[in-house]
């Protein structure tokens, strides 16, 4: 492998390893303000709102959310 | 209104203060107003790149603790005369050197000049964010070598969470010799793994270490200074254009050098 492909692979690695990872308080907050705005739309509890995240190759945050809800909520459209 | 920029790396010796001396002469040149704000409190060295460190009577600190007005620590360049400089201190002992101060002196300099260029600490503490803080724009500025480019990536984390409208990358030092032998990082690559704007590509000059030690910036005899004059262009103009440090060792001549270089 030529010289400069090693570093940009190892210039990838340091990066990821430095990624600040997403705190527990930090997934709560998120998980909340995701409630919080899908609440508007389904018929949900926070419990049914599972979230994981991982960093990928690239060093990019890639968020998984999952929910299950058996309603969703009437939602009255004003027409002009 | 003046644009106000933070030249930033996080690690120290990339060449951020010779940067900001130097594009800082270049929009001079281009008739723009521009001071030099040196906020590098206890290890500046912004006046002897400059060569002003003989006249200096007032700096930021005494700004910031009243004790002249802001106009008495700005000093005129002698070459050109509308680029002035802000120095900094030796060292301080002052609970007034906060980043509220510091942001609402440079914030004084918004209807006398077009730019502000602001010479930032090395590190991510409080020195840093004294200096980031007035900032509207960043220029962080790395070399193509893996320690820089890790510290530039925190750097850039943390400037997402101030009030920075644009940040824009100069990679400094480049060698492109060693770019065509592909024993160094493309700017071109760096930007893209850091995910971020190019902004401009600064050539490794042997002349530039010549004339820091006299208190100069770049004239005409250098290579860097085609590279600081399209930096300075780049600052106006959306789609960027970028020196490109290989021209020289292309073609028959190049490879002859690349070759010489390898063995002597």
């Amino acid at each position: 492998m030529r010289f400069e492909q090693k570093c940009i692979n190892r210039l990838k690695n340091i990066l990821k390893q430095d990624k600040e990872r997403l705190s527990v308080p930090m997934l709560n907050m998120i998980k909340s303000d995701i409630y919080m705005s899908l609440n508007s739309y389904f018929d949900i509890h926070p419990e049914d709102i599972n979230l994981k995240y991982f960093i990928d190759e690239n060093g990019y945050y890639a968020l998984d959310i999952g929910i299950k809800c058996n309603r969703i909520k009437k939602i009255n459209f004003f027409n002009k | 209104m003046a644009r106000k920029i933070v030249i930033t790396s996080g690690k120290g010796g990339v060449g951020k203060t010779t940067i900001c001396a130097n594009l800082g002469v270049m929009l001079a040149k281009l008739n723009k107003r521009v001071v030099l704000v040196d906020v590098d409190i206890g290890l500046n060295n912004l006046d002897v790149v400059t060569g002003i460190e003989n006249k200096i009577v007032f700096d930021i600190v005494d700004v910031i603790e009243n004790k002249c007005r802001i106009k008495q620590a700005l000093i005129q360049d002698l070459n050109y005369p509308n680029l002035y400089i802000m120095p900094s201190a030796h060292s301080y002992n002052c609970s007034l050197v906060t980043a509220e101060n510091v942001k609402k002196v440079i914030n004084q300099l918004n209807d006398y000049f077009d730019f502000v260029l602001i010479d930032c600490p090395a590190g991510i503490d409080e020195p840093f964010k004294r200096a980031v803080c007035g900032a509207d724009e960043a220029l962080v500025v790395v070399t193509p070598h893996l320690s820089s480019l890790r510290d530039a990536d925190k750097v850039l984390m943390i400037l997402n969470s101030y009030n920075i409208t644009d940040i824009s990358l100069i990679v400094n030092r480049v060698r492109g010799d060693m770019i065509l032998d592909k024993e160094m990082i493309d700017a071109n690559k760096i930007a893209e793994i850091l995910n971020v704007k190019l902004c401009g590509i600064i050539p490794e000059d042997d002349n530039i270490s010549v004339l820091l030690s006299l208190g100069r910036t770049v004239n005409k005899g250098c290579e860097a200074y085609s590279a600081f004059t399209i930096l300075a262009n780049n600052m106006f103009e959306d789609k960027k254009k970028l020196y490109d440090c290989t021209t020289k060792y292309k073609g028959f001549l190049g490879y002859f050098k690349r070759s010489l270089r390898k063995k002597v």
